[in-house]
């Protein structure tokens, strides 16, 4: 079960469940405890440890070998948490909670799954890095939400628990039961710890719960058929999941090693064309502020955010004098470099995913035309490349201010760039209150010779639209 | 400036012949095939005969798996119907068991769609595979004493799923194909298409008596199987996206016309050739793969005057520079700068053996001869003579 888990944004994706105390990736174990926290986690461990007592004493004791065998499974999956392609972590614990609910319900109703959902506790990580306090936390939350859910379940009449497969539903109640106290708890801890409101928190949290419901089923079926067949079930419905965890966490090296090439790639474009540093990487994030902004999916936004990135990928095959050569280009090396448009796009090409939305590379493509049916990506990408080209800072020319930039791609809005990508761009920028532009670049490189500014010139490279109109905005921006 | 596609010379990969991706298209597939046993679910079951009805779910099934596969490697899937066949074999008699599989097979491969896909061939296959599993079953099953107890039951279905597994390796041996345990992904998916095969198996007929939950058993087992099917998608496309990249990539050189088109897919060509007489590892064989792609892209860095003059080292060390860092290419990395020995030394000579042929094998003879006399450099000796069997392999298929 998501022990204490963290309501946090996901990167590409909605709100999802995640580990909250531990974050082994970014590494930011919390070890302060505030008061109030400290305050409230000792009660909960507490009140759960008493409980424990109190069913012990009153028996009957749950059998040995069960308990043993879902203690462990229930330990094994808080450490098998799954990380999904999204981004967010699950832990099936809740389906071996309550598959212990099912075992345990003739013998030891309450207390086996108490002590199951107390074992989720023992949380390796924590146990090694001696935060004692995060472990009774989360063994107290888990501990009192498993009891709940078992309380649920006794409730509901034998003859429906008997009954196939009607007593499917005897699963729902356990799983509102977990969902609420678990959600509870979680949030009281959350919002003593982050100070946020509660209400806030729970809603966020509830409305990922509802995997919860789903798992309830899992679990109840794997008890019964743990009661039919014996615990060899157990293993073999665990393999798969833990194949599928495996490959889940070589997807994220795989992915991880790809970005990791685009890196290299795009450091050696800009070691390359030196006078557009940065300038792919803001692209990319321009060109995903709109797709946010116009409802793409994670997974077109990501496609979007690898076009963008690669738009310019065809500069490594155009030589490196052209690009930096001061002073104006004959026809002939204009042409040579204009080429790295057909280039990037037949790279492009090349890789299946964006075989459609190549033409994000090339600028004839990316002209709008009201009314075609062509995919949107080539315009997006084409307005984020002309926001960046104008409000960044060359070593031969100054940036624009933002309001001439949005002026003028409200201007061309229509002719040139598609208008519902320019106004979704310029709503995103002034709700997020980014600015660039005059004013706001990052740190100016200065080049020891300078080359001459103006159509033609490589440095323009990715101006060359501007190129014409480029002196006058300047003049009108001074004036 | 002309935009057609299709102009890269240095083309993708081909396509592995057993892995269809998992699209739309597919997707489409699999509602079409959902939809039409399901109007042969309703007749069955609307006239009473509920055993027909559970057979066209099963077929179904079996359909459906036979479209989702499991990518293992490039050119290795397996198909999800495998773990369908212990669960047929366990809920019906030999003839509706061989009428399930056959139909729920024959539209599942009709299906896929993937050109290099020979349909007959894989339909035998399968229908060879599920009759050693029925076999299988019932023969290990026969040799209880308590046929109904839980050990004798899973002994059985995992003898079942064993012998779908001995079958597809050898039909993989037969077509040449490499085995599925080759690649560490091929295991995984076999044991979780084998424990999903027995537990659904398991759920739908129960033991001594109890636990038999029928379809919703299988439904319900089927989950983590279907979480796994998803997990080997994601890690496919993510391969296949990586892959296509770094061709990508090694295009570059070509399309901005500094090395002529072409030699880098040759290169990687003869440099395969070799290392497979050589006997060379699969790992090695598909770093040097990577690394006969890549191996002239630095020329993109270098200046336009030095490019003419730049000797096979001057760019392999360029190539090299623009590759630190990528810990994807490190292996391909360590080749194209002559740190491993073979494989650098094999790359070297397809390298030198591409310049003087220029693509055309009928002068190999010629430039084998120029790399054993060592004319201007010094080559490997076992390396010239394997390329020199490669070559005479070559110049024998252009004369037959």
């Amino acid at each position: 079960m998501p022990a204490v888990i963290r309501v946090a944004d996901v990167p590409g994706g909605g709100v999802g469940r995640r580990r909250w105390a531990d974050d082994r990736r970014t590494n930011c174990f919390v070890t302060d405890f505030p008061p109030d926290l400290r305050w409230f986690a000792t009660s909960v461990s507490a009140v759960a440890l008493a409980l424990v007592f109190a069913l012990a004493f009153r028996g009957p004791l749950p059998p040995l070998a069960p308990l043993v065998i879902f203690v462990v499974l229930e330990v094994c999956s808080e450490h098998g948490a799954v990380p999904l392609p999204s981004g967010t972590l699950i832990t099936p614990g809740f389906i071996v909670a309550m598959a212990s609910i099912v075992v345990f319900r003739e013998h030891g109703a309450l207390l086996g799954p108490l002590i199951v959902g107390l074992a989720s506790g023992l949380y390796l990580p924590h146990l090694r890095r001696r935060t004692w306090r995060w472990a009774l936390l989360n063994a107290g939350i888990a501990g009192c939400a498993t009891l709940a859910a078992a309380l649920a379940y006794e409730v509901v009449p034998s003859s429906v628990v008997a009954h196939w497969p009607l007593s499917l539903v005897a699963a729902l109640p356990s799983a509102a039961a977990f969902v609420l106290v678990e959600s509870g708890l979680l949030c009281a801890s959350y919002a003593l710890d982050k100070a946020r409101p509660f209400g806030e928190v729970a809603g966020e949290l509830l409305r990922v719960s509802w995997q919860i419901g789903a798992f309830a089923f899992l679990g109840l079926f794997l008890g019964r058929l743990y009661l039919d067949v014996g615990a060899t079930a157990l293993v073999l419905f665990v393999v798969p999941i833990l194949v599928a965890r495996e490959m889940f966490v070589t997807h994220l090296q795989v992915r991880q090693r790809y970005e990791a090439t685009l890196d290299v790639l795009i450091r050696t474009l800009e070691t390359k064309d030196r006078y557009t540093a940065g300038h792919v990487r803001r692209v990319a994030r321009y060109a995903c502020y709109i797709g946010e902004e116009l409802g793409f999916g994670t997974a077109r936004l990501e496609r979007l955010r690898y076009a963008a990135l690669m738009h310019d990928i065809g500069k490594l095959a155009v030589p490196g004098h052209l690009l930096n050569k001061p002073g104006r280009l004959t026809a002939d090396e204009y042409a040579r470099v204009r080429q790295h448009e057909a280039v990037s796009f037949e790279m492009l090409s090349c890789i299946e995913f964006l075989r459609d939305i190549a033409s994000c590379a090339c600028s004839d493509h990316t002209l709008f035309e009201p009314g075609s049916d062509r995919p949107i990506e080539p315009y997006i990408v084409a307005v984020a490349d002309a926001y960046d080209a104008m409000t960044s800072t060359r070593s031969y020319r100054r940036a624009l201010p933002q309001s001439v930039a949005f002026t003028e791609l409200r201007a061309q809005a229509g002719t040139q760039f598609d208008p519902e990508c320019v106004h979704a761009l310029i709503r995103v920028l002034q709700r997020r209150n980014e600015v660039h532009g005059l004013g706001y670049e990052p740190s100016r490189v200065e080049w020891p010779e300078a080359p001459t500014a103006g159509v033609g010139s490589a440095g323009l490279g990715d101006l060359y639209h501007f190129g014409e109109r480029f002196g006058e905005l300047s003049e009108s921006a001074g004036a | 400036v002309s935009l057609k596609r299709g102009n890269v010379a240095n083309g993708l990969r081909p396509v592995g012949p057993t892995v269809p991706e998992f699209n739309l298209a597919t997707a489409a597939r699999v509602g079409g095939v959902v939809v039409a046993f399901s109007i042969v679910l309703t007749a069955a079951a609307m006239s009473g005969h509920r055993g027909l009805a559970t057979l066209a779910v099963f077929a179904t099934a079996i359909a459906v798996g036979e479209i989702m596969w499991m990518a293992v490697d490039e050119d290795i899937a397996l198909p999800t119907s495998f773990a369908m066949f212990p669960v047929v074999a366990v809920a019906a008699g030999a003839g509706a068991f061989a009428a399930t599989v056959t139909v729920g097979s024959i539209v599942g491969v009709m299906l896929v769609a993937t050109r290099t896909y020979n349909r007959a061939v894989t339909i035998m296959e399968r229908l060879l595979a599920a009759a050693v599993a029925f076999a299988a079953f019932h023969i290990v099953l026969g040799a209880f004493v308590h046929r109904n107890a839980v050990g004798p039951m899973i002994v059985a279905l995992a003898a079942s799923e064993l012998g779908i597994f001995v079958v597809d390796e050898c039909v993989r041996a037969m077509r040449g194909q490499r085995s599925s345990l080759e690649a560490r992904q091929g295991l995984l998916a076999w044991l979780a298409l084998g424990s999903s095969g027995v537990l659904m198996a398991l759920g739908y007929r129960g033991t001594d008596g109890h636990g038999a939950y029928g379809l919703s058993g299988v439904a319900l087992f089927a989950t983590p199987l279907i979480a796994a099917v998803y997990s080997f998608e994601r890690l496919h496309a993510i391969t296949r996206i990586s892959r296509q990249t770094i061709d990508a990539l090694a295009a570059a050189p070509e399309l901005g016309g500094l090395s002529t088109i072409g030699h880098a897919q040759r290169v990687a060509t003869t440099t395969s050739d070799i290392s497979r007489i050589l006997g060379l590892s699969h790992a090695q064989i598909d770093a040097l793969d990577t690394a006969a792609r890549l191996h002239h892209l630095g020329v993109v860095t270098l200046p336009a005057d030095a490019i003419a003059t730049s000797s096979y080292e001057d760019v392999a060390e360029m190539t090299g520079e623009m590759l630190r860092g990528i810990d994807a290419l490190a292996a391909a990395r360590a080749i194209i700068e002559g740190d491993t020995g073979l494989p650098s030394a094999v790359l070297r000579v397809a390298n030198k053996y591409d310049h003087i042929t220029g693509g055309n094998d009928r002068r190999g003879v010629m430039a084998v001869a120029a790399l054993r006399s060592g004319a201007d450099d010094v080559y490997d000796v076992v390396v010239v003579e394997a390329l020199a069997r490669v070559v005479a392999r070559r110049v024998e298929l252009q004369t037959v």
